[in-house]
């Protein structure tokens, strides 16, 4: 979306009048332009001002419930969500397999699928390591939705050899990519799946299946000085280099 | 827990201040510092920040969602949300209540999109019968200097970009079912939300 076009929709962003594909580009926006951001907190203030005339006392139950539920409530710790950058030692994690028309037709579904297992992810959560994973979760989600949705995105689809198939959406621009691996071979439990970034004929690890996994939705960042993308069959756990012949090699240029 | 004196009036949620210029401001200095207070734990302080914003919060969620049932759940959420990530507000990007009612009206307006099919059956409902639901919301609201300025602020708009915010803010519209509803070019109801809302902001004097 050209930044013209982006700046236009503060307006509808500040009322949450924006979907979900144009939420996470307005902010990415904000995030490199202070003038913008600047003008978001001003008609945030003037919305709130708004909103105040459409005060109305609430049940007197209310109040009671909110504070019991709170009373057994954890509070989140501070500061910003980490920027989750996936890669090296970073393990895939279980997604949903989408096919290459569902990944351009039906952003929205895969979508809903996604947050459907985030909220399961979520009722699952009773540790903060398990609302991080949640967080990352729903950081993965909304990068997944910004490279359906990048103009640049260029769509590769290919078999894996012994069964399966793997589509890659690619956005240069964004410097990531969603691999999405489905209806791969099963494995024995000591083998696994893995999946590298080729750069100047160097692999790097971008995450291994878990044992047994045999689809996964997966985000890879820095992509833009890569070639190839592979996946190899390795031993449980994952290997640091390569250890057998790709499966399958995506080219990437 | 609610140990704490309730903080001013019955309905405390704004105190109304004429500024030199003869506008109406909302000032809540005690918000910011209640909610720092909650960051840190305090269930007392959140208690009090209740207090002050419970009838903005509530309203603003009533106003989009429409039936008082829901809207008191999602309050709920709300007030937990605000509970479980006061730590994450950050003063450096506006105030307290401005962060609050965000919140507030992010999960409503999630609320409305999860079943939005069920709400344009009811809208069809209310015009065949020429109901207008929020207009009931809104005679609930009376003798506020806030509602006073925001109308006095809203007739100085044109009759599209009222229509426009009216729409996204309170129905939930995404600009492009604004756009549908008002038959007009998508570009236009952009601009229309945004000159809109800045002529609102100069109006209201929110600097």
């Amino acid at each position: 979306m050209p930044i013209d076009t982006i700046h236009t929709l503060v307006g509808a962003y500040v009322l949450d009048a924006v979907d979900d594909l144009e939420r996470p580009a307005v902010e990415r926006h904000l995030a490199g332009c202070q003038e913008c951001a600047a003008e978001v907190v001003e008609l945030r203030e003037a919305v709130a001002q708004f909103a105040a005339s459409a005060a109305v006392e609430p049940p007197p139950g209310l109040r009671n419930r909110v504070l019991a539920q709170v009373a057994r409530t954890r509070q989140a710790a501070p500061g910003r969500i980490r920027s989750v950058r996936v890669g090296g030692s970073g393990r895939w994690h279980r997604g949903v397999a989408m096919g290459v028309a569902a990944c351009l037709l039906a952003v929205g579904g895969g979508a809903a699928v996604w947050s459907a297992q985030q909220r399961i992810a979520l009722e699952q959560a009773s540790t903060d390591a398990a609302e991080q994973r949640a967080m990352e979760a729903e950081r993965r989600e909304l990068a997944i939705q910004e490279v359906l949705a990048a103009p640049d995105a260029r769509v590769r689809t290919m078999k894996v050899k012994g069964g399966g198939q793997i589509v890659v959406v690619a956005s240069l621009v964004q410097d990531q990519a969603v691999v999405v691996v489905s209806d791969l071979r099963q494995m024995s439990a000591d083998k696994t799946y893995q999946l590298w970034v080729v750069e100047q004929a160097k692999p790097r690890s971008a995450g291994v299946l878990d044992t047994g996994t045999t689809e996964v939705t997966q985000l890879v960042t820095g992509l833009r000085k890569a070639q190839k993308l592979c996946l190899t069959v390795e031993p449980a756990g994952g290997s640091n280099q390569p250890t057998t012949s790709p499966v399958v090699v995506v080219d990437l240029e | 827990m609610d140990n704490q004196p309730h903080v001013g009036l019955p309905g405390a949620w704004a105190r109304g201040v004429t500024t030199a210029r003869g506008q109406a401001r909302v000032t809540d200095p005690d918000v910011t510092g209640l909610l720092r207070r909650t960051a840190r734990g305090d269930e007392a302080a959140f208690a009090q920040l209740y207090d002050r914003t419970a009838a903005r919060v509530y309203g603003l969620v009533l106003r989009v969602v429409r039936d008082p049932a829901q809207a008191e759940e999602v309050a709920q959420e709300v007030f937990v949300d605000v509970w479980r990530s006061a730590a994450r507000f950050d003063p450096g990007r506006g105030s307290a209540i401005a962060w609050i009612l965000a919140l507030a009206h992010r999960r409503a307006v999630d609320r409305v999109r999860s079943s939005q099919a069920s709400q344009q059956r009811e809208h069809r409902v209310a015009a065949a019968s020429g109901q207008v639901p929020h207009d009931d919301v809104s005679e609930q609201v009376v003798g506020r200097l806030e509602q006073q300025a925001v109308r006095r602020c809203l007739g100085a708009l044109t009759d599209v970009q009222r229509e426009a915010i009216d729409l996204a803010y309170y129905r939930g519209y995404t600009y492009r079912q604004v756009a549908s509803v008002l038959s007009v070019a998508l570009p236009t109801v952009k601009t229309r939300i945004r000159d809109g809302l800045i002529r609102l902001r100069d109006c209201l004097g929110v600097n």
